[in-house]
């Protein structure tokens, strides 16, 4: 239903492309880094965080790493030397729960409000606006941010009254393994049509876990991250709205957050299991159910189960088509359980018209081999998921909530691209 | 709203003058002329049967046409309680012919003037659709082509114009679904719909305009393929000379 919101009106969807010309800076971004283990990717992901097109003394990065894990601290210190900034750190800490809202905590915590402030503002008014104009940002380990992208959320901050921007994430290595192009497409779908709908109908944004930007004000209202939910930003999302937090989306191929796909069905299952009993515990937690608004609740209901309903239907095709065809039942009864097949046939319909889309809007040569893997990897994938979401289920009867964490390996960073990822300075 | 009706009154006002010429045209001497054709009574009988029996044919449903036709006049008769309403039992299915006459008629309008972008041509059209000696002698009739004009001229009407949105297209792919549903002949519009629907998306939604569409219909009229399939009916189930193969036509 909301897979195709973005080419729903033509119009509408212009609202959600980055502004065209920027206004100058105002906002000051804190990028927190949380990284565990990531000794292979994280000296680029600093270098292109630290490459944003912004001006040095309105930016920091905050990289966040755990003691035990020598091998990235060591590409970080080497990547701090070699950019030779003041404005990057690494915090390193020792204490428990070893996951990423807990190193995002740390970070929160320990931006670098207090010594800027003095030097600029002295009453407590100015103070006041000075605060509300700063804004923390989340880059995973991977991420290949645009150069631009603090400038689209500064025009978008400074010019509209909202307080959290979500930018689109999107994987890229969509051949790399048989379902990578699914996995590529689910991204496509969500972030450039799933957050505008869910934002404008449902009046509720289920947050990514980056390139996500929220004023500084806000996360100290809800007290920063839950440290014992496994989908930290999907929790944040729903907390922020019932404080009164307004949420802008956007997505501009050329902006988005480059990523990559999990590196094996192993991976690919540990990441969703995650997403998925992350999403069970928020529902358990409630908070969606003081959400203000009546759709807004239903809206984020729907979010939170429907990793479970596609499973659901999933399991009901051959069920149900074997109990129609062997049974004598009502013929309207018989005829209407075989909608769920009729959905899922479209789904697979428009996964098919969505990859070519994909490469249309990011200038990648299409070939029908690329539909033809989406035909053939379509019903491996939502059995991948389905074990997911059984997973989920039971991991959280069973009571284990560490992190299983996804491995990175760089696939993102070498596709060539219509859409350059960086535009070298001359 | 009312500044809108305020502004086109005239407009509104030729309009109503045509519908009410063509409701003169095919109402007027509307239960003697044309005479009572059998096929009236066939599918009058088969709309009766679907309240009546909760079978879609008083007898074996041999797949003639496809059934949404005698559904929607089955609906008409439960709307205006019962066959007898307006008299003998087919002036009843014949009045339901005119209103659709009318909203056909209006639909005309509509197309031309959203191809024309004026109204006169739309009032040209809608004479002539009222006034063909063709018309009047079948759209009287209660015939399965008349329902189904109506749902194709739905399911164009939808998709013309600029600044189509994709919910749009669905429509009207549901609404061709239904008129293929009410005659199959409805296929024979598919390619000039596809046409229009291939030139009025915008460059934006085209891909995905096209391919919902078509799987849209599509699925609606597998419908009737499967309800056939349940039944046992799709395929021949044995060969004539055994003797439980199917009356065919």
């Amino acid at each position: 239903m909301w897979m195709l919101f973005a080419w729903e009106d033509p119009e509408e969807s212009k609202k959600y492309k980055s502004p065209k010309n920027f206004l100058p800076p105002n906002v000051r971004f804190s990028a927190l880094l949380p990284a565990r283990h990531e000794e292979k990717v994280i000296f680029d992901t600093i270098k292109a965080v630290s490459d944003i097109d912004y001006p040095e003394d309105l930016k920091e990065i905050i990289v966040l790493c755990r003691g035990d894990d020598e091998e990235t601290i060591r590409e970080v210190n080497k990547s701090i030397e070699g950019l030779g900034k003041n404005n990057i750190r690494l915090l390193i800490f020792n204490d428990l729960p070893i996951n990423k809202p807990h190193g995002l905590n740390i970070g929160l915590r320990n931006t670098s409000r207090q010594e800027i402030n003095i030097d600029i503002l002295s009453d407590k008014k100015s103070n006041d606006i000075y605060n509300s104009n700063q804004v923390i940002t989340i880059f995973d380990a991977e991420d290949q941010p645009h150069r631009d992208i603090y400038n689209v959320v500064n025009t978008l901050m400074t010019s509209e009254p909202i307080d959290v921007v979500q930018s689109g994430v999107q994987l890229m290595n969509f051949r790399s393994k048989w379902f990578s192009s699914i996995n590529v497409l689910e991204y496509f779908f969500w972030f450039k049509s799933g957050l505008p709908f869910y934002t404008k109908i449902g009046n509720v944004t289920p947050l990514g876990g980056n390139t996500v930007f929220v004023k500084k004000e806000y996360l100290d209202m809800i007290g920063g991250w839950d440290e014992n939910c496994l989908t930290e930003d999907a929790d944040i999302g729903i907390r922020l709205v019932n404080k009164g937090a307004r949420v802008r989306v956007v997505y501009d191929e050329e902006h988005v957050t480059r990523e990559e796909t999990p590196e094996s069905v192993q991976e690919f299952i540990k990441q969703r299991t995650r997403w998925n009993q992350g999403f069970l515990q928020i529902l358990m937690k409630g908070d969606w159910v003081h959400l203000p608004q009546m759709k807004q609740k239903f809206m984020a209901l729907y979010t939170l189960i429907a990793p479970f309903v596609q499973m659901i239907f999933l399991l009901y095709i051959p069920i149900g088509t074997w109990i129609a065809l062997s049974y004598k039942l009502p013929m309207i009864v018989s005829m209407l359980s075989f909608v769920p097949s009729l959905l899922f046939l479209l789904q697979i319909t428009f996964y098919l018209v969505g990859i070519y889309e994909f490469t249309r809007v990011y200038g990648i040569k299409y070939s029908i081999r690329d539909s033809l893997n989406i035909l053939i990897a379509f019903f491996p994938y939502q059995i991948m998921l389905a074990i997911s979401s059984v997973r989920a289920v039971q991991r959280l009867v069973s009571g284990q909530l560490l992190w299983e964490k996804t491995t990175h390996n760089n696939a993102h960073r070498s596709i060539p691209l219509g859409v350059p990822a960086y535009v070298e300075a001359n | 709203m009312l500044k809108r009706i305020n502004n086109n009154r005239k407009e509104i006002i030729l309009v109503l003058i045509v519908l009410i010429i063509s409701g003169l045209a095919h109402g007027y001497n509307m239960f003697n002329f044309p005479y009572y054709e059998s096929d009236e009574g066939t599918y009058l009988s088969q709309a009766w049967s679907l309240i009546s029996l909760g079978k879609l044919a008083p007898y074996t449903y041999w797949y003639d046409h496809a059934p949404a036709g005698w559904i929607f006049t089955a609906i008409w008769i439960l709307v205006t309680k019962g066959v007898f309403t307006f008299g003998f039992s087919i002036n009843s299915a014949r009045v339901f012919m005119l209103l659709i006459h009318l909203a056909s008629t209006f639909l005309t309008i509509l197309i031309a003037k959203k191809l024309t972008k004026h109204i006169y041509p739309g009032v040209i059209a809608a004479l002539i659709f009222s006034f063909s000696p063709l018309g009047v002698y079948f759209q009287r009739r209660l015939l399965l082509d008349n329902i189904m004009i109506f749902w194709i001229l739905m399911s164009y009407y939808l998709i013309l114009g600029p600044a189509r949105k994709l919910s749009h297209y669905i429509a009207s792919a549901i609404f061709l679904g239904i008129a293929i549903l009410s005659k199959e002949n409805a296929v024979f519009f598919i390619p000039g719909l596809i046409y229009t629907v291939f030139r009025t998306a915008s460059v934006v939604n085209k891909r995905f305009a096209i391919a919902g569409w078509v799987i849209v219909f599509a699925s609606i009229v597998s419908m009737y393929l499967l309800f056939a399939y349940l039944k046992s009916e799709l395929f021949r189930m044995a060969h004539c000379w055994e003797g439980t193969y199917p009356m065919s036509a």
